[in-house]
């Protein structure tokens, strides 16, 4: 459920919005030659994969963090067992379609 | 007259290649207007009201900032957070544009504006199967025919989510299926070197310190992720010098 008012969230919506724009266009109108380089260009590399993983880890092990004693019923979790899945078909398949396609059937069947 | 038909001929030439890039870009739609529908659906199911989600879509048009953002959104954090993570989560398109500037940076300053808010990823990976010489010709009708059709996949396919969630109003809660959405995106990125340690760390912390204040676990999580493939890189060169 959403927590932000109505006016946070097209102000949310604006400020992505802005930073897409922004990154989509910037060395079409800025010089290459600013490109980053050395260490902040090879962080920059692995960033959006660490954010990425950040973002959806307490999302795929909700059920596992909202737990207050281990039972073999975590294991059995509908969003842990959909990526799970999708994980394998995209290693198997290599393709990320296929894998959220795989991830999305077994979250929707469970 | 023979003005005319110059002009006439120089158009039909620049349709001819913006219908030929078209058709390069069938392929990429059919992957993009799945994951339209399967965003829709998350933006409505995250709290989005069906005019919210629609803006989004068109003026954000992007499926990984927009996954990103919605559950950070959803559980009311800060702008601080929600901005750096999109700015984290979307670096490529800085790589995009500058793959890009050699081509399109004599463009008029409106039209490249609007051809890097069109850059797409399947767009562009079908632009760079390209050679180089094959891309100068008629730059703007070939670019836009590689991203226009994309365009058009992804806003169908993101209005058809929100239409079917605003209408059957489904009773269990769907915004899972944006997570996996960016589930798959970490699955593909995951070829890079040193991917597991990145992801390891970065979901470990994430996870132990979900809790924490301002959502610091975020950040950490974020700055792990990064810096231990930076000290591996570091080590495995020492290493390799030093044989």
């Amino acid at each position: 459920m959403m927590t932000m008012g109505t006016i946070e969230v097209w102000l949310a919506i604006l400020m992505l919005a802005l930073i897409i724009f922004l990154l989509r266009n910037s060395f079409l109108f800025a010089p290459t030659r600013l490109r980053p380089r050395g260490v902040l260009a090879r962080a920059l590399r692995y960033a959006p994969l660490a954010a990425l993983a950040a973002l959806v880890a307490p999302e795929v092990f909700r059920a596992w963090l909202a737990a207050s004693e281990w039972t073999s019923a975590l294991l059995l979790d509908a969003r842990l067992l959909s990526a799970f899945a999708l994980m394998l078909a995209v290693r198997i398949t290599g393709d990320a379609l296929i894998g959220l396609l795989v991830g999305s059937a077994v979250f929707l069947i469970l | 007259m023979a003005e005319a038909a110059a002009k006439r001929r120089v158009a039909a030439v620049r349709r001819a290649r913006f219908i030929h890039a078209a058709r390069l870009s069938i392929p990429g739609m059919t992957g993009t207007f799945i994951w339209g529908v399967i965003t829709g659906v998350a933006m409505v199911q995250s709290g989005l009201s069906v005019a919210q989600a629609i803006g989004m879509t068109l003026i954000v048009f992007s499926g990984t900032a927009q996954l990103a953002a919605l559950p950070l959104m959803a559980s009311g954090a800060s702008f601080l957070l929600i901005g750096f993570t999109t700015l984290l989560t979307s670096l490529r398109f800085m790589v995009y544009s500058a793959s890009l500037s050699r081509d399109l940076s004599k463009l008029h300053p409106r039209l490249r504006a609007f051809a890097g808010y069109i850059t797409t990823d399947s767009g562009l990976a079908v632009y760079q199967t390209l050679p180089a010489n094959a891309r100068r010709a008629q730059r703007t009708a070939l670019f836009m025919g590689l991203n226009l059709p994309v365009w058009a996949a992804w806003q169908v396919g993101s209005l058809i989510g929100i239409a079917a969630v605003a209408i059957s109003a489904p009773e269990r809660d769907l915004a899972y299926l944006g997570t996996l959405a960016v589930l798959a995106l970490v699955a593909q990125a995951m070829r890079i070197r040193f991917a597991w340690p990145v992801v390891a760390v970065a979901a470990l912390v994430a996870l132990v310190g979900v809790a924490w204040p301002h959502r610091a676990g975020m950040l950490l999580a974020v700055m792990g992720g990064v810096a231990v493939p930076l000290a591996l890189e570091s080590w495995s060169r020492a290493w390799m010098s030093s044989r």
